[in-house]
């Protein structure tokens, strides 16, 4: 065998683009046999890009393919579908389960490769006619349980596992496939209890110990150093370093994770900022139910005028804040706005009380794709405070008051350099960073006195980026709205805020001041300091 | 507080989640003394429809299995039953071998038209029932088309029996006197007043022993998974519109065995009505026995013909010794289909949304433990 | 479920199996077309000219059709059977001018129409079956008056108007 020579994965200057904007550049590394290769990175980093190129995802053809070689076992292989890969022998387990509620464990992990009975019937009916073999079915699940050495109950309905029976599951299958030789996991241990989390390093070094390689993909470091061989940091699409994890540490990890130098394309928040004291959003012991955003416990106070960002990984929660507070998810705890408590569940009530949000999710809440700019721009604000609307007979009957719907419309496309033909085109035609402007400019007209706005930046180009964030500085400095920007790139809040939470787990980890140097960010996103503190 | 909910929850969960069946029994409890039946001719009675109609609701449950909720398209099963129907009797072929030829002339049809059927339906997913409702009507007004001027002149019938003097056309009402009861009369014994048709049983016996076997195969397998999600089933390699479509296929091809057992059991076939309510019946009578849009068993089956019966028999009865009138059974069979459905249907909505609800009762309970 | 298979992996086993089913099935449905299909035999004891020779009806006879139950024919009945398939037997008995009980042997013979018609003096008279049997056609009387095309209407209007009228049916 010529594995001893040649490495069982090897990648040379792997480069892809989507649309002429580079995503990954000059990635190569290799992977040996039985080695647990950890990947860190930042969100954006370029990892599931990595990821999507080893398994040849449909994404990566219909946009072109991608520059490069990957080799397995000294050979260039090319995979046009996910099923090449299995059949070369890598497996991955992503981050979403995929698993059927209704059945075992031992169902999910053989799910269409159960052992079958040969029946007469299949020469009439076809192969499905066949029954299925519970006994072997068992014995086979069972055999891929211990192979990863986990304790499973094979006859447990998945509904009824804790989540880290679910993750041992999903990973139970990959293993049960024959000729396994790589596994990918994608943030395995996000939804684990620590014991949970434990287990499964073990089962790792378990499986590694057996021959087969692992790569690890993970926003916990302690975990990286746990259990990996070597580690690879990506950053903007580039392996920034390869280190032995036994000779590095998290600071270090976390240090080229973010460590970046500050392109200083908007001058740095102003250091001699006077913020007031008074507060006037409190949060406490916010829990919200968002799919993949679950926020646990969260404790928080705005001051007025001030620009508060929060950040975090993907994942950890920080969408959901938002989203619960203005009641677009359940949620519960006490959040006080200006002295009053806002009632939770109800985004109307938020409305009324001067809260305004720009959603993540554009084309979903956020916009009127049909209508004209005018419309979107001036619907909320119609609805929600009766601008815009002329009285007759007493208030009987409102009309629309057109020519100031038009006027304040083209003074938010003149401020926000949208670019568009007239205040009358269709929001769905506009580009992904104007209907972000859009949006922003449809919260403006609310004349809110807080505004959230999360990832604001998301899907939209450098130069849209860079305005974007301008119009929004701008409205807090000058109108002295309080604002909270949700974003994943740490670089965009330092650019604009005066404070940055940190959210880590569904709770805040850390509030620093947006001068405070990146790593330190880096750290508390990692969720170093909890774990210290433990 | 939430511990005193959860003590309280069992029986209250048991009664949400049975709430049809448990409003049929205790109707049909009211019922009895009023109505004055004595057990006998229940019992007979029930045996009687029970046998009559437990193959088509039976039909349902594949596809129910496989996700799609109820068949309202087991009309078109019906339809090609009652096609074949038609043929033997124009035909002149009686007894078992002409119910025997009447099922294998109903077998393409029924194939034809669940196919079909089930490719619309695997272009409305998630709105598979208001979708097999709607092409039930619509089929229908093909196979009036088929039956009132196709049969004679395109599809060669002589026989006055079935075709109108006109020369062309079914006849509203075919006497099926050369078919009834064949099947039952075949090995039926007598136990005191209540007679058993025993072959008809076996054969619904042997239904249930396919329907079991049915769920052990790998395509039943597949059907759980499907119906489970269609995402997960897809990404394992499951080919998820064929397991879907042949959901409906089989389904459609026992309901138009059942029809023909109904038919040759009832005796008379009303051509242009007898399909259209069967599906709502058939439906109605699943759902009385506790099963829902997402679940349903063989003891669902059985239950719920008895109990939905047991109410249609005791009814009329108890109506006209209570007030004189016995049209009030009449009334009370489309009115209680009809509540029936609606009531599961908010019942499983309800239902889906609660459960939904539960993970975020679970994090507010983890919060309200950590506070 | 064809489509880019070779010949080679579409006529496998399953093929002939699946053809053979098919065609099992077929037969079995023409077997059953003709096993089960019902026709009416008209036992006859008018008299009747076979082969331009006449006889006159039996004063008595006796015709039992395959196993049911044997029936009394006197001069001039005719009784329809219901009969399944197409080859039967018939035993005819009858008496003679001193009633003396005559049995004829069991004659075995096919129907030859939907509606066929067998004439016992012809049996008796110890004529082949084949001559006694032939298809029935009713005769058509005229009746002076009533038209036969004039009842149809009515019952065709009657027809329509119910289609969708009673729709609650027993289930």
């Amino acid at each position: 065998m010529s594995e001893m020579t040649k490495p069982l994965l090897e990648m040379k200057s792997v480069s892809k683009e989507y649309n002429g904007n580079p995503v990954l550049k000059d990635v190569s590394f290799t992977l040996g046999q039985g080695e647990v290769l950890g990947l860190v990175g930042e969100n954006g980093a370029g990892k599931s890009t990595l990821m999507n190129i080893l398994f040849g995802m449909e994404v990566i053809q219909q946009t072109g393919g991608y520059g490069g070689q990957v080799l397995i076992d000294g050979k260039e292989v090319k995979f046009t579908s996910p099923l090449d890969a299995l059949k070369a022998g890598i497996g991955m387990v992503h981050q979403e389960f995929s698993l059927l509620p209704g059945f075992t464990a031992a169902e999910n992990i053989l799910l269409n490769r159960e052992p079958e009975n040969k029946s007469v019937l299949s020469l009439v009916f076809g192969d499905r006619a066949n029954t299925i073999d519970r006994k072997k079915l068992q014995k086979e699940a069972i055999e891929a349980i211990t192979k990863l050495g986990v304790s499973l109950d094979p006859d447990m309905l998945v509904s009824e596992m804790p989540v880290g029976h679910k993750q041992f599951t999903e990973i139970s299958r990959e293993i049960s496939k024959s000729a396994i030789r790589l596994l990918v996991l994608d943030e395995p241990t996000a939804v684990l209890t620590e014991k949970e989390a434990e287990m499964l390093l073990k089962a790792i070094e378990n499986l590694s110990k057996q021959g087969i390689s692992v790569i690890f993909i993970t926003h916990r470091l302690q975990e990286i150093l746990d259990v990996c061989d070597k580690v690879i940091v990506m950053r903007d699409g580039r392996i920034i370093n390869e280190l032995e994890a036994a000779s590095t540490s998290i600071n270090e990890m976390a240090k080229l994770m973010v460590g970046r130098e500050v392109a200083t394309s908007i001058n740095p928040v102003e250091k001699d900022r006077k913020i007031s004291d008074k507060v006037v959003l409190s949060v406490k012991h916010l829990w919200v139910d968002m799919p993949g955003e679950t926020v646990k416990d969260v404790n928080l106070e705005v001051h007025e005028g001030e620009f508060l960002g929060i950040g975090g990984l993907a994942g950890q929660g920080k969408l959901g804040i938002p989203n619960g507070i203005m009641g677009l998810y359940p949620a519960g705890g006490t959040v006080t706005f200006s002295g009053n408590s806002i009632p939770l569940n109800n985004p109307r009530a938020c409305l009324d009380s001067d809260l305004a949000f720009v959603s993540e999710d554009r084309r979903g809440v956020g916009l009127l794709l049909d209508e004209s700019l005018e419309w979107n721009i001036a619907f909320p604000a119609m609805q929600i405070h009766g601008k815009f609307l002329k009285k007759y007979l007493g208030g009987l009957i409102n009309w629309r008051d057109q020519g100031a719907i038009k006027e304040v419309t083209e003074k938010y496309i003149k401020q926000l350099q949208i670019k568009c033909t007239s205040s009358k085109q269709k929001a769905k035609e506009l580009s992904g960073g104007n209907q972000q402007k859009i949006c922003l400019a449809k919260s403006f007209a609310l004349e809110p006195k807080l505004l959230f706005v999360s990832e604001p930046t998301r899907g939209i180009d450098i130069g849209a980026k860079a305005l974007v964030l301008q119009a929004l500085r701008e409205y807090n400095r000058k109108y002295g709205v309080t604002i909270v920007m949700i974003s994943s790139e740490l670089e965009e809040l330092r650019q604009c805020c005066d404070r940055i939470a940190i959210i880590t787990d569904g709770a805040v980890s850390g509030i620093l001041p947006a001068s405070t140097p990146s790593e330190d960010f880096g750290i508390l996103m990692v969720g170093k300091t909890k774990k210290e503190a433990k | 507080m939430n511990k005193k909910m959860n003590r309280k929850f069992d029986t209250k969960d048991f009664i949400a989640n049975n709430i049809v069946p448990i409003i049929f029994v205790v109707l049909c409890i009211v019922c009895y003394p009023i109505a004055g039946y004595s057990p006998e001719y229940l019992i007979d009675q029930i045996i009687t429809r029970l046998v009559r109609n437990s193959f088509l609701v039976l039909s349902l449950l594949i596809p129910i299995m496989a996700g799609m909720g109820l068949n309202f398209g087991m009309t078109l099963g019906a339809m090609a039953g009652q096609i074949g129907i038609v043929f033997i009797t124009a035909w002149n072929i009686v007894g078992i071998p002409g119910l025997l030829l009447a099922a294998i002339i109903a077998t393409p049809i029924a194939i034809i038209l669940g196919w079909f059927c089930g490719k619309m339906l695997n272009m409305a997913k998630g709105r598979e029932m208001i979708t097999s409702y709607m092409i039930s009507f619509f089929m229908n007004g093909v196979y009036q088309l088929v039956v009132l001027y196709g049969m004679g002149p395109v599809i060669p019938l002589h026989s006055d029996q079935v075709i109108l003097p006109r020369g062309y056309g079914v006849r509203n009402t075919i006497d099926l006197i050369n078919v009834r009861r064949s099947i039952d009369n075949f090995l039926q014994f007598n136990i005191g007043p209540v007679r058993i048709p025993l072959l008809t049983i076996i054969l619904i016996a042997l239904l249930c022993v396919v329907i079991i076997w049915f769920r052990k195969t790998k395509l039943g397998q597949d059907m759980r998974a499907v119906g489970q999600d269609m995402e997960v089933a897809r990404e394992a390699g499951i080919k998820v519109e064929r397991t879907r479509i042949l959901s409906i296929v089989i389904s459609t091809v026992f309901a138009a065995y059942g029809m023909i057992i109904y038919l040759s059991n009832m005796g008379t076939l009303n051509t242009y009505n007898s399909h259209s309510q069967i599906g709502m019946f058939s439906i109605a009578a699943l759902l009385v026995g506790g099963a829902s849009v997402s679940r349903a068993s063989i003891k669902n089956v059985f239950l719920g013909i008895v109990l939905f019966h047991l109410m249609f028999i005791l009814t009329p009865q108890a109506g006209k010794n209570l007030i004189g009138q016995a049209q009030i059974g009449e009334f009370f069979r489309v009115f209680v289909s009809y509540g029936v459905i609606t009531l599961s249907l908010v019942l499983y909505e309800i239902r889906t949304r609660r459960e939904k609800a539960e993970s975020a009762k679970v994090l507010a309970n983890a919060q309200e433990a950590k506070a | 479920m064809i489509k880019g298979k070779s010949a080679k992996e579409i006529f496998d086993i399953r093929f002939f199996v699946r053809l053979g089913c098919i065609l099992i099935i077929i037969a079995l449905a023409i077997f059953l077309y003709f096993y089960g299909k019902q026709r009416t035999l008209y036992v006859d004891n008018w008299s009747t000219e076979i082969n331009g020779v006449s006889y006159r009806y039996a004063d008595w006879a006796e015709a039992q059709v395959d196993d049911l139950a044997a029936s009394e024919y006197n001069p001039r009945v005719r009784r329809g059977i219901p009969l399944r398939g197409r080859t039967h037997t018939i035993t005819v008995t009858t008496e003679d001018d001193n009633f003396n009980l005559i049995e004829l042997d069991p004659v075995e013979f096919r129907l030859p129409a939907d509606q066929s018609i067998i004439s016992l003096p012809g049996l008796i008279a110890g004529l082949p079956v084949e001559d006694c049997i032939k298809e029935f056609i009713p005769e058509v009387v005229e009746i002076p008056g009533v038209s036969a095309t004039d009842t149809s209407g009515g019952e065709e209007a009657a027809a329509e108007e119910d289609l969708f009228g009673d729709m609650s049916m027993d289930f």
